[in-house]
């Protein structure tokens, strides 16, 4: 078999993964072959899905913070206030991350505590910080019409006490 | 005899040579793009990658394969050269913006375009709690940069004893790509077309209602759901028939012109320019660009 025959065969296997990606079967091998093709699916990108927005839309995701003082004061304030659609978007993906890992206590609650102790570094006035993860809820057209508007659905809340030995 | 000779000619038909202008012009323009996203996002690059951002490396390291290397990998390596963990990601990140310059601009194409890739790779993998389509993209496509000979054509270096003869590469690496393209396309189109949302207008209107989307006030949408309902269908016979509408010379320009318009209409809707930025570029790259050589007149 000539280099060049190698070559071709190589392609085609590579177009042959773009396919079996895109239709969502290759993390369905397992053992050491899925998990070198996985590896090599993700150097390459040959094994990524291409589902955007399908089969439907799913709802947009937030985190929303309530931040409290000693003296009382309350504020509230969500990961994407003040930054710009692309970095919005991105931020908007870590609520939907945490939303994926929810399915275990653990990592829910590690995450929420990142944002957690993110939000108190920016504040450093604050004691205590309420996470809220929240979901977009849109009415469809019809409802729409009817007078229904679009609301934040609470998903999963944790709240967190700064320390003293927390405190910087 | 005809047997032995068609698997000859099939393969020399994979060697044939065309153009590497296409190959340039993604070069080019995807670095240049994600250039200009970088700079976008700068302010809070450290927020989204470094190990005290939002999500701390701890956490993203769970996340992601331990195959594959993330930022906090490379950070780590340079730790016994006594750089500490902040300034190695403000290394990797001045070196991702460097490699990606120095590939759009042509300087040592195969060097820079592996830098270009692993660092993406390593920003996508330590970020994936934040990412989303168009990084992957980029992933796939730089990829080919690094494995396809994209520095013969519009580079300082590629100028030959013989400049009159235009720069070629073998269609094969063309047809990979196109090909690549149109799967993404159909998968995409396919995906949607199973939801019945698609069919009836509501993911259009779910979209530009959402506030992460919305780019303009479109309740009025509700009254009218035949524009939705309308959009959506585009929005399928664009995406399925690209697969098979844009490699016929009769109608792939006007293909090519309904996936730019589509993505236009996304930019402008629903604020994914950058997303947007690199789907015009692909298909302007591997389908408009002409891939057939062109010999140069005498001056």
């Amino acid at each position: 078999m000539g280099k060049r025959s190698l070559l071709v065969a190589a392609l085609a296997c590579h177009l042959a993964l773009v396919v079996a990606g895109a239709g969502q079967l290759t993390f369905r091998l397992h053992g050491p072959v899925g998990r070198w093709l996985r590896f090599y699916d993700a150097l390459s990108g040959a094994g990524d899905s291409y589902s955007f927005f399908a089969p439907s839309v799913g709802p947009q995701l937030r985190a929303r913070f309530t931040l409290s003082t000693p003296q009382g004061a309350r504020s509230e304030e969500t990961l994407e206030s003040g930054k710009s659609r692309e970095v919005g978007l991105r931020l908007g993906n870590l609520a939907g991350t945490i939303h994926l890992v929810a399915g275990r206590d653990d990592l829910r609650r590690a995450f929420l505590a990142a944002l957690a102790a993110n939000r108190l570094g920016a504040h450093p006035e604050a004691n205590l910080v309420q996470v809220n993860i929240e979901e977009w809820v849109m009415p469809t057209m019809a409802e729409y019409r009817l007078g229904a508007r679009p609301w934040w659905r609470s998903l999963y809340e944790a709240t967190f006490v700064r320390t003293s030995r927390s405190r910087p | 005899m005809r047997t032995r000779q068609a698997p000859t000619l099939a393969l020399d038909a994979c060697f044939r040579a065309v153009s590497a202008r296409p190959l340039a012009g993604l070069r080019v323009g995807l670095p240049l793009l994600l250039l200009v996203h970088l700079a976008w996002v700068s302010n809070d690059l450290l927020s989204l990658h470094g190990g005290r951002g939002i999500i701390p490396w701890e956490l993203t390291d769970l996340l992601r394969d331990p195959w594959v290397p993330g930022l906090p990998t490379l950070a780590r390596a340079l730790l016994p050269l006594g750089i500490g963990a902040h300034a190695a990601v403000t290394l990797l990140l001045s070196g991702y913006a460097g490699s990606l310059l120095a590939l759009a601009l042509g300087f040592h194409t195969r060097v820079s375009a592996l830098m270009a890739w692993v660092l993406h790779l390593a920003l996508v993998t330590s970020g994936s709690a934040s990412f989303y389509g168009v990084d992957q993209l980029a992933n796939t496509f730089l990829f080919y940069l690094l494995v396809f000979p994209s520095g013969r054509a519009w580079t300082f270096e590629s100028r030959s004893a013989f400049p009159r003869r235009e720069k070629t590469m073998p269609v094969g690496c063309l047809r990979v790509m196109q090909a690549h393209l149109c799967v993404i396309y159909l998968a995409a189109g396919l995906f949607k077309a199973t939801g019945r949302q698609w069919w009836n207008g509501e993911a259009i209107w779910q979209v530009v209602s959402q506030p992460a989307f919305r780019t303009f006030d479109l309740g009025s949408l509700a009254r009218h759901p035949s524009i939705p309902t309308l959009a959506g269908w585009v929005t399928l016979v664009v995406e399925i028939g690209y697969a098979f509408l844009i490699w016929p010379r009769r109608t792939r320009r006007a293909w090519s012109i309904a996936a730019i318009g589509l993505h236009l209409g996304v930019a402008l809707f629903m604020g994914l320019v950058f997303f947007s930025g690199v789907m015009i570029l692909l298909t302007c790259c591997l389908f408009l660009i002409p891939e057939h050589v062109q010999e140069r007149a005498q001056p």
